[in-house]
């Protein structure tokens, strides 16, 4: 019988397929994308991108999630197994403690670079490095809220993981 | 967009309204929720992109300028919104797909093959006029 996961499978396939092709208007947007990702001359565009990337955080998550979810095979396991039984990589440490800070910090830390980058570029101390120093304290934050004990207080004692960002 | 809406309006009475009148579970406790959660926050950015694209057109912004697009490859507000509305006719049957086949699995509604033949027919109804070219000539 046909998994149930076979429909978020298709959807999965849907969307790459809609990211990659027409590869016309696809290609300089994958372009712009790795601009933003290298910090390279960045333009009021790629600003504007990055901008973006920083809402997206959630998105990025789910992302991740849906990588794992395909590349494991979980999605051929049946719905009705118990949960203890799926999606044992969610609850790794590579993914709560190293995959899920490092989606959260990413998009902080373009913008980041695209700042110094722009300050090295014009030489203009205000307002690109404020705003470097903006992002430098957002990440900061971040890396706070991942990491100190005191936002897993009211969490389970013998857990370690990071609750803030777990997805499910 | 009429039949977004109605599938959009299908997805969230059986999602949301099912739960609070008979108490099953909504399609957010499903396993592979997150992955229609990745797939909905790419569309919502397809979505406002295009409405961004529409306004600047129609309050003459020269974004092309603005961003150093390139104007061949540049679309239209109406071809973005197209693509956005198709993407989003993709999106939500599969996720009724999926919501209808756990729940009859899991015995709550079982109106799975209704599901399956609604898609089929709007699937008919929406490409229509751009695949079908017999059914042009009904086009007035």
């Amino acid at each position: 019988m046909m998994p149930s996961g076979i429909f978020p499978f298709l959807l999965v396939v849907y969307t790459v397929a809609q990211l990659v092709f027409p590869l016309r208007t696809r290609v300089p947007m994958w372009n712009s994308i790795w601009q933003v990702v290298t910090a390279h001359s960045p333009s009021f565009y790629h600003g504007y991108v990055g901008d973006i990337f920083t809402s997206m955080v959630k998105v990025f998550q789910d992302i991740a999630w849906t990588i794992c979810f395909v590349v494991s095979g979980d999605w051929l396991i049946d719905e009705d197994l118990k949960q203890s039984t799926r999606h044992v990589w969610a609850h790794s440490f590579w993914y709560k403690n190293v995959l899920i800070p490092v989606i959260c910090l990413l998009p902080l830390l373009f913008r980041f670079n695209q700042c110094l980058r722009k300050f090295l570029d014009t030489g203009k101390r205000f307002p690109h490095l404020a705003n470097a120093a903006k992002y430098a304290l957002s990440q900061t934050v971040t890396l706070f809220g991942a990491f100190h004990p005191l936002y897993m207080m009211h969490k389970d004692p013998n857990h370690h993981g990071v609750n803030l960002f777990q997805v499910r | 967009m009429g039949m977004c809406a109605v599938l959009g309006l299908w997805v969230c009475w059986d999602c949301v309204w099912g739960y609070v009148r008979d108490g099953y579970s909504t399609i957010g406790g499903r396993t592979a929720f997150p992955v229609f959660r990745a797939c909905g926050g790419l569309l919502i950015l397809q979505w406002c992109w295009s409405a961004s694209v529409f306004i600047w057109t129609r309050y003459r912004v020269n974004y092309i300028y603005l961003f150093d697009f390139d104007p061949r490859i540049v679309s239209s507000p109406t071809t973005l919104f197209n693509e956005a509305v198709d993407n989003t006719l993709f999106f939500l049957v599969i996720m009724l797909l999926y919501y209808k086949v756990c729940a009859s699995s899991s015995g709550g509604c079982t109106d799975f093959k209704l599901v399956e033949s609604n898609c089929f027919s709007s699937n008919r109804n929406h490409y229509s006029y751009q695949t079908r070219p017999e059914l042009t000539k009904f086009q007035t």
